[in-house]
């Protein structure tokens, strides 16, 4: 049986899963979900395109009433996760009907870009998810697969642990106030050569052009080099607005992607800044949310003095790191 | 780093434009001109909007607001940022009731951000279906 909604002070249950291999997903999992569908409850499984086959296949007609969406789509910039989850709750706010869900996020062949901002995810969803309409994601975690140290860090993202069986309050859970702090988890330096920019106002223009440059230098697509630029450019933007009115720039490419850091002066205090999407008919929206939407991933780390935002673009398989000049 | 030579020749080119369309000119800066277009009514944008111009746009475009549809034709807006793109689809919001407002060559990055944040469905603003460049 899963946990109750009985705790007054917990609306949402953020609850990780270990599990080992696949038979132990599936013995983790489908009870989760036969109980969410005997309660007539609304579902979403958000997982990978082998792992929803599998649930399927062991579901049969229970998995009908689910709803299915591949994490490698919804959670390939794990940023769009909260928004889609926000979706799922807020189309069955007020219908009376409890919500359930699953969303692994953390898998083995992440990189280590996106395991440490998959990290950061789980702990805003407590943020996220606070004050708002009950609801229970079980998220689970591949003991087999991965490292022992994000098993660890599982536990003080999610506030309940579970093995599939027993469920328990994860003793070294960080809390919600803690999983909203500044984060400022160090950034590895850039082990190629650099091209910098220090920009104010007049040097917007140069900043997109340096930044197609890159774009175009590393293979992406015209779609995905506009999309790099507009990302870039919003980001200074930002700084401009909110940074102290200038920033410096640092651009490279490495094998497997391109990244443009921009460090400005500001203070980044809204953890969901950055995830919050537009709401419809406002002139909205946050020039952060967008670039989530253009880049595969956006890292922002607030320290006391200053804030740096990293963009990062994949590059084509097969691309060698080409001269951008 | 050729950053400095594409910028001339951007600002090389629109001075060509706002030279060639004086008359018809509304708004000109170094790297923007707004010209007027009369068959249909609208206007014609070349260049690029930013933080550094978007202040001036927005104001060029609150000045007047027509009784009739508006045409806007993008295919030389070789780049605008969200506030730029608000600030053309602000025009619609503000049009008298019955009017719309058609964007005309959206390149492919306009029309993604316009889809991404909902402002595409606008009710009186339409995306013509002709090409943009990208």
């Amino acid at each position: 049986m899963s946990l109750e909604f009985t705790s007054p002070s917990r609306a949402f249950i953020h609850e990780a899963l270990f599990y080992a291999g696949p038979e132990g997903f599936v013995e983790g999992t489908v009870p989760f979900l036969r109980e969410g569908v005997a309660g007539g409850e609304a579902i979403l499984v958000v997982e990978s395109a082998a792992k929803i086959e599998m649930l399927r296949s062991e579901l049969g007609r229970d998995a009908e009433s689910i709803v299915f969406a591949d994490m490698a789509e919804v959670g390939a910039n794990p940023a769009r996760i909260i928004p889609a989850w926000q979706d799922f709750v807020s189309r069955y706010a007020g219908s009376g009907r409890r919500l359930r869900g699953i969303g692994e996020p953390i898998w083995k062949g992440r990189s280590p870009e996106e395991l440490v901002e998959c990290q950061r995810h789980e702990s805003l969803l407590n943020v996220a998810f606070a004050d708002g309409e009950p609801w229970y994601l079980l998220c689970p975690y591949d003991t087999d697969a991965l490292p022992d140290d994000v098993i660890e860090e599982a536990r003080r993202s999610h506030a309940f642990t579970t093995d599939g069986k027993e469920h328990n309050q994860s003793t070294s859970f960080r809390g919600v106030e803690e999983s909203g702090a500044p984060f400022a988890a160090p950034l590895p330096e850039p082990r190629t050569q650099v091209q910098r920019l220090d920009f104010s106002l007049d040097e917007l223009i140069v900043v997109r052009a340096l930044a197609g440059r890159y774009a175009t230098a590393a293979g992406l697509s015209s779609q995905r080099a506009a999309n790099f630029v507009m990302a870039v450019n919003e980001v200074a933007t930002n700084s401009l607005h909110h940074g102290g009115g200038k920033g410096s720039l640092r651009i490279w490419q490495e094998a497997g992607k391109l990244t443009c850091e921009i460090v400005d002066a500001g203070r980044y205090d809204h953890p969901l800044a950055d995830r919050e999407r537009p709401t419809p008919g406002t002139m909205g929206p946050r020039g952060l949310w967008l670039c989530n939407q253009l880049c595969d991933l956006l890292q922002i780390r607030s320290e006391p003095s200053r804030t740096v935002f990293r963009l990062h673009m994949r590059r084509p398989i097969g691309q060698r790191p080409g001269l951008a000049n | 780093m050729d950053c400095s030579f594409r910028v001339a020749k951007v600002a090389a080119n629109i001075q060509e434009r706002a030279a060639y369309l004086a008359e018809d000119v509304v708004y000109a800066d170094k790297q923007l001109v707004i010209a007027y277009e009369f068959m249909p009514a609208g206007l014609r944008f070349s260049g690029e909007i930013d933080a550094w111009n978007v202040d001036a746009v927005v104001e060029t475009l609150a000045r007047r607001v027509p009784d009739s549809d508006l045409h806007f034709e993008l295919t030389q807006l070789t780049f605008s940022d969200v506030a730029g793109i608000r600030a053309l689809a602000a025009v619609a919001w503000n049009l008298r009731p019955g009017y719309r407002l058609i964007l005309h060559g959206v390149a492919p990055q306009l029309r993604t951000v316009l889809n991404l944040v909902g402002w595409a469905q606008v009710s009186n603003l339409s995306l013509c279906e002709c090409e943009g460049q990208t």
